[in-house]
């Protein structure tokens, strides 16, 4: 069965690309221009399997926030990648608070954008079928990593964490003491991100962590060369 | 020169205002002088006048009278006849001598009222006393010429010391005088009083000293006191003296002083004098205040105005009532000037001729007070005020200079903070709503330092922007890019090509987020922790992992501060400033020369910094402060980053982001960042500020 994929983007080109691409791959490509298009279209059809949203849409300053907003109140599960122009930390944040999957910037690779689309359709597949894919979990200490469900829990509480930071956490706890650097984490988790926002995920990882547990200390500065998974 | 140095140079000027004043007194001394020789010639010619018109009230010379006056003084005290002059007039009155051979008699007379004292003193080895039955005798003959051509003759011969009468002799037009005396035996002689009446000597004095010898008759010889009348002849032997000539009797007449008197002005001295200079009457009208008001500077300033050392020096013109200068009389009506200190005095002489035998002169002199209290004290308040207003003025300058300078440091320091490299620009500078030229420059260096911070804002917010109008056509090339090497796949011919693309938009790509880093981090300053921290071993684990990264270049860690050094800071952020300045100092760094982390207090031991040094090219002088503001790079690179490269320096660009990196996180520690130029390299230092407190970061 081919996936639908949402494409809302207000550039042509972009969009003739990416869907072009996504086409080729065997996803049904949807694009609309403005987000009144996008809501009406699923009005008629339904939602898509997946939604890639640009931020800025026609003569909507935040059209695709609104879009967001009004697609994760229809559905809680549906996948949303943001992906924009925009690299703002408060765009990102504004955009991952609406219940965005992930927040991309546009120079990214197809080839990385394919991984997140195929990730979050494989964890959406996952989550639907969930009790045949146990044995697919690496244990670290209290915490459990479902790589099919890209989902982490902390003494059996769900952490709530974008597909990058997932891809993160992931790289770390995989081998634990051994030090990542920044680059090694982007790579892992698909990006092509400055130094700063490395340390940006890291520090919203924590925090996340420490909503559960305040003790939570197992992600290390190696300072100078980037963090390590610490099993005390 | 400063503008304090400058204003007080120019108030200088200002001491040509009291020049200038002196100029103008001098003048108005000059008019008031000749205004002064004209009012002295009218009282002069005035009492002339009078003068002139009463000839009767003159003491006029008798014609029987010739030779030496006898200068009467007036007494101020009663004349005890004592034979003793202690009671005499100080200085005392003029004296007539007649000396002859060892022996002289002297004459000095005095009057009060309407007695004359005469006081008579011999000098003689021989006694002159008139004895009895003695050969020699002696005696006083004193001859008085009266206003009405009277003679009364004295005749003084006693037999001893003490008080004795004498009667005048028999004259047809007198009919009886008498007299008092005192004869004192003294070593040299005697001294002999006497109070006799003044009319009887108005017009003339006759005095002789007469030696007689006594010869007596023969039938008495034997009993030569027996009968005196009939025995004895009494001869003239020597006299010494007027022999019976008369002296004219001069005095101070009180009746010509009453008539001149009501002549007399302020400061004038009119005095009345006989051709041998005699005076006969003085008068002196009303005093003035002698003194300037000032002190002695004020005396050399004026009679440095007065201009009168040419002027010959003022003297008493009177010693013992006679004229001391018989030649003052010649300058009739030349009004001549003395000085005395700053004064100067006018003297003026006016001829009274009644006669071919009488000649008078009045003097006037008057001092120069009356000038001096006109002038003076115009010259004095001028001076005064002069000196007033040139030190108010000379204050006022230097307030207004010190205000001024105030007022320019004050803008000087204000605009030089601003100026710095990290500093923003509030739009607050002092002066700015001043009306005056400092606030106009205010306002333009207002101007400039707004244009300033909108270029250094524009600077910073350029790479974000910039970044973010240029990912789309990125994202547009690359996903063609991707589409294309897919589509392309099998051929060999285009797939270099396409590769070299994709790589170039990798590249692209990195510069991209690079430029938007530094925005990003701004935004997400406040997510980080404020830590208490060892900053030697944070400092020692990190040359530790620069060395794993870097291995060709030593990185060496030196410790000041201690082991045991802690502080507060952003540990992640101190973290990545200072992988900027390493990566930075490796960039320019000579090959395989060590690169050195000190951490160290700051000079001013209020701070501590970080210092790292590299071997290699100096900065630019003038970009020692910009190269920490967005989009400044300026060194030569050393050759690291070829395009061949595959590690961290691969396609590595210098577009001046790191450092402002740095400076953004050095300002949010609340510390700061600079470079400069040392020995065959480059030291950049992060200076932290001592002593924060967890509480003081709230």
């Amino acid at each position: 069965m081919q996936r639908i994929i949402a494409l809302v983007e207000d550039e042509p080109t972009i969009a003739a690309n990416y869907q072009a691409s996504f086409q080729r791959l065997g996803f049904i490509v949807n694009v609309f221009a403005t987000r009144s298009q996008a809501l009406s279209y699923f009005g008629e059809r339904g939602l898509p399997d997946l939604a890639i949203i640009d931020v800025g849409l026609a003569d909507e300053y935040e059209g695709g926030f609104d879009l967001c907003r009004q697609l994760r109140e229809q559905s809680a599960t549906l996948p949303i990648i943001f992906l924009t122009a925009r690299d703002s930390e408060l765009d990102e944040v504004s955009g991952l608070r609406l219940g965005a999957d992930d927040y991309l910037t546009k120079d990214i690779s197809l080839t990385q954008m394919v991984a997140r689309v195929k990730a979050l359709l494989r964890r959406v597949d996952a989550l639907e079928q969930r009790g045949n894919q146990d044995n697919d979990v690496l244990t670290r200490g209290e915490m459990e990593i479902n790589n099919l469900t890209m989902t982490i829990t902390w003494h059996q509480q769900a952490v709530e964490l974008t597909l990058t930071e997932f891809w993160i956490v992931h790289a770390l706890a995989k081998y634990p003491g051994q030090v990542k650097s920044r680059q090694q984490l982007m790579d892992a988790a698909n990006v092509v991100q400055d130094d700063n926002t490395i340390t940006t995920h890291i520090k919203r990882i924590r925090r996340k962590f420490k909503h559960i547990d305040a003790d939570f200390d197992h992600i290390r500065t190696a300072y100078g060369m980037g963090y390590r998974w610490s099993a005390q | 020169m400063k503008l304090k140095t400058q204003l007080l140079l120019i108030s200088i000027v200002m001491l040509g205002l009291p020049w200038a004043g002196c100029q103008s007194i001098k003048e108005i001394t000059q008019v008031l002088a000749t205004s002064q020789e004209q009012m002295l010639a009218n009282s002069l010619n005035s009492a002339a006048l009078v003068l002139k018109q009463q000839p009767s009230m003159l003491n006029q010379r008798h014609p029987n009278t010739f030779g030496d006056a006898v200068y009467a003084v007036k007494a101020k005290d009663q004349v005890q006849l004592d034979g003793y002059d202690n009671d005499w007039q100080q200085p005392i009155a003029p004296e007539l001598n007649w000396p002859f051979m060892n022996a002289n008699m002297s004459l000095a007379a005095q009057y009060q009222g309407d007695d004359l004292f005469l006081k008579i003193q011999l000098i003689t080895d021989k006694s002159a006393f008139n004895l009895p039955g003695a050969n020699e005798w002696q005696q006083l003959q004193l001859k008085g010429l009266s206003d009405h051509n009277a003679t009364t003759v004295y005749d003084i011969h006693v037999a001893g010391d003490g008080q004795f009468i004498i009667d005048a002799s028999d004259s047809p037009n007198v009919s009886h005088h008498r007299a008092k005396g005192y004869w004192r035996t003294t070593a040299w002689g005697a001294s002999i009083e006497l109070k006799l009446p003044l009319s009887d000597f108005n017009r003339g004095l006759s005095l002789d000293w007469q030696r007689f010898e006594r010869t007596f008759s023969k039938a008495n010889q034997a009993h030569p006191l027996a009968d005196v009348e009939d025995s004895v002849t009494n001869q003239l032997r020597s006299s010494l003296g007027t022999l019976g000539g008369f002296r004219p009797v001069l005095r101070q007449d009180d009746e010509i002083t009453r008539l001149l008197t009501p002549l007399i002005q302020q400061g004038i001295q009119l005095s009345l004098v006989d051709q041998q200079g005699w005076l006969l009457s003085q008068v002196n009208g009303p005093r003035v205040n002698r003194d300037i008001p000032g002190f002695w500077l004020m005396e050399k300033i004026y009679a440095w105005l007065q201009q009168n050392d040419a002027l010959p020096q003022w003297r008493e013109i009177f010693e013992r009532n006679q004229l001391v200068y018989p030649e003052f009389v010649s300058q009739f009506k030349q009004p001549t000037w003395f000085k005395q200190g700053y004064r100067s005095h006018l003297l003026m002489v006016e001829p009274i001729k009644l006669d071919q035998h009488s000649q008078y002169y009045l003097i006037a002199t008057q001092g120069g007070e009356v000038l001096i209290r006109l002038a003076g004290s115009s010259f004095n308040r001028l001076l005064f005020i002069s000196l007033i207003a040139f030190i108010i003025l000379v204050l006022g300058l230097l307030s207004y200079a010190t205000w001024l300078t105030w007022r320019v440091n004050r803008l000087s320091a204000s605009a030089a903070t601003q100026m710095q490299q990290d500093a923003n620009y509030s739009g607050e500078l002092p002066l700015i709503k001043s009306q005056d030229e400092l606030g106009e420059l205010a306002r333009n260096f207002n101007q400039l330092l707004t244009l300033k911070q909108q270029q250094t804002d524009y600077l910073s917010s350029l790479a974000s922007k910039l970044s973010h109008e240029l990912r789309t056509p990125l994202a547009v090339i690359r996903s063609s890019l991707d589409n294309l090497s897919h589509l392309q796949q099998n051929n060999t011919e285009q797939t270099p090509f396409i590769t070299r693309a994709s790589d170039g938009c990798h590249r692209l790509s990195q510069i991209i987020t690079a430029m938007s880093e530094a925005k990003r981090l701004e935004q997400s300053l406040h997510d980080f922790d404020y830590q208490l921290v060892n900053v030697p071993e944070l400092l020692k684990e990190l040359s530790q992992a620069y060395q794993q990264t870097w291995p060709d270049h030593p990185i060496e860690f030196i410790n000041q501060l201690g082991p045991e050094f802690e502080a507060w800071i952003y540990p992640e952020l101190l973290v990545q400033a200072l992988d900027k300045v390493i990566d930075n100092a490796i960039d320019f760094a000579k090959a395989t020369t060590p690169i050195t982390l000190t951490l160290t207090l700051c000079k001013n031991e209020l701070n501590w910094q970080i210092d790292v040094y590299n071997q290699g090219d100096a900065l630019p002088q003038q970009h020692e402060l910009t190269i920490f503001d967005s989009l400044v790079s300026m060194r030569a690179q050393q050759n690291k980053a070829l395009p061949q490269d595959t590690g961290p320096n691969q396609g590595k660009s210098h577009l001046g982001l790191g450092l402002y990196i740095v400076s953004i996180i050095q300002k949010h520690h609340q510390g700061t960042c600079r470079a400069q130029n040392v020995d065959q390299g480059v030291v950049f230092s992060l200076c932290y500020p001592l002593g924060q407190t967890n509480t003081q970061r709230g």
